[in-house]
Formats: structure tokens, sequence, C-alpha cells
């Protein structure tokens, strides 16, 4: 006869697996070569909305503006055992402020791409060094 | 006996659940980058070269900026407890031990775009000071 662990034993394990994996991604990734393109004192705004599009973000900074784009990546990986859950995410993103002066000139820009990084893990696994 | 042990899981899920979530969100400004930037000296420029595009910009005195890095690595381990009353609603509570938030560093830029000062901590509470309406651009 068997034991009741035995018999319980499928009924726990249809129960306990339960994990997913989710990746969700906002917006179009932001091409290296195309923001090098942009050159500070003479790329205007209307060439940077030709080639990047509406921006995210808008920012008046007194005569002069800012344009924000991004692409954001998140990565979110689970478990669950019963009682007890496990839940990660993972944000990482492609972000280009673009500054112009009061004639709409690009004066400064400042690019960071790191959504192609965005890793799956578990809380207690060391990602991006920490 | 041992089978009621067994099953307690299985009806405990209901009501009771242990979660520990991370949540991890952009990357840290190295902190020698940070100790790096020089106010009166330090432009707008050499800011963004060493820290990369920020998260907010935000109009500081009228025509300085206010720039802002964030990133969280929020690790949250807690047990909760809730009832489920049919359809009339539910009752839960939760016994945490961090809340998540964003920390992050907020540079400030003066009209020439010249680092004024550098502020750290948490990036709700710096935004604070800085956020207000933007000032009325002149035709």
């Amino acid at each position: 006869m068997p034991k009741l662990t035995e018999r319980l034993l499928p009924l726990i394990l249809a129960l306990a697996p339960a994990c997913f994996l989710s990746r969700t991604t906002v917006d179009e990734p932001l091409r290296k070569e195309q923001l090098a393109r942009f050159v500070p004192g003479e790329t205007t705004a209307k060439d940077v909305v030709e080639a990047l599009g509406a921006p995210n973000e808008v920012v008046q900074l007194g005569t002069r503006s800012a344009y924000r784009y991004d692409f954001t990546v998140e990565k979110t990986a689970g478990f669950t055992l019963i009682i007890i859950t496990f839940l990660n995410d993972d944000t990482r993103a492609d972000r280009a402020w673009l500054f112009f002066d009061k004639d709409d000139v690009l004066t400064h820009a400042g690019s960071t791409l790191q959504a192609s990084g965005t890793e799956y893990a578990m809380p207690w696994q060391t990602i991006h060094g920490r | 006996m041992r089978g009621l042990l067994l099953l307690l899981p299985l009806l405990l899920g209901s009501c009771v659940t242990f979660a520990w979530t991370r949540d991890r969100r952009h990357e840290p400004v190295p902190s020698a980058a940070i100790q790096a930037l020089e106010p009166a000296r330090t432009t707008l420029a050499d800011a963004l070269a060493a820290l990369g595009a920020p998260l907010f910009a935000w109009e500081y005195r009228g025509s300085g900026a206010a720039l802002a890095w964030g990133w969280t690595d929020a690790d949250h381990k807690g047990f909760s407890v809730g009832y489920q009353f049919q359809d009339t609603g539910s009752v839960s509570m939760s016994y945490d031990d961090t809340g998540s938030k964003l920390r992050g560093v907020v540079l400030f830029f003066d009209a020439d775009l010249v680092l004024e000062r550098v502020r750290e901590g948490w990036l709700r509470d710096l935004e604070r000071e800085v956020r207000r309406r933007p000032a009325p651009v002149e035709e």
C-alpha cells in the first residue's frame, strides 16, 4: 500500500510548479550611429524630430529646451511554489537627451545605451555586478 | 497527522504567502564619476560625457537646468496575509522590510550651464526641491 506522501505527490507536483518570464519593451531602440549624426552647432530640433520622430518628453529650460528619447526594456522572472513567490524585475533603457538653444539649434547631447543588457534573473542572483 | 501537515501549505496558499521580490532599475552612476565633478568648473557637456543621459531634466532658477540620474535595487522580502470574502471584497495586510524607491544624484547648472552644486539622495525628495512651473517665455 503506497504511503500517504506517495499518494499526495502527484497532487503536489501538479500544483507546485508555476514560473514565468515576461519581457516588456516601450518604444524603439536608439542606435548609436543615428545619435552620432547629431552635431552641436549644426543640427536643429527639426532635424532631430525628422530622424527620431516625436520625443518622449520636451522640457523647457528658460529660453532653451531639451528633448528626451527613450527605449525601455523590462524583463521579469517569477517562480511560485504554493505559498512562496520569487520575483525579479530588471529594467534598463536606451536614453538620449538633446539640448537646444533659443533658436532650436543643438548645443549638447548625452546618451546612455543599456537596454540590450537587461537580464532575466532570480532575486538572489547577481546581475550587472550587483 | 503527517498527511495534514502536507496539506497545510496547500490550504494556506490561499491566505498566507511569502514573497521575495527584487526590482533593479537602471545603472547606478559610479561614485568616482560624481566625486570628479567640480562646482564652478564642470560644464553640462562634461557631466553628460561622464554620466551619460540623465533620467530627468528640470528647469532651475529660470535659465538653469537640474539634471537627475536615478537607479534602484530594491530587495523586498515579506509575508502577506489576506482573506477573500466572496465577491464583496478582501482584507489583507503585509509585513515588509524595505520600500521601493529610486536613489539618485541631481546636478544643478546655472544659466551658463556650469555646475553649481551636486545633491545626492532619494530622487523623490530631491525632485521636490526643484520642480515648479516653467518660467514664462517672452514672445
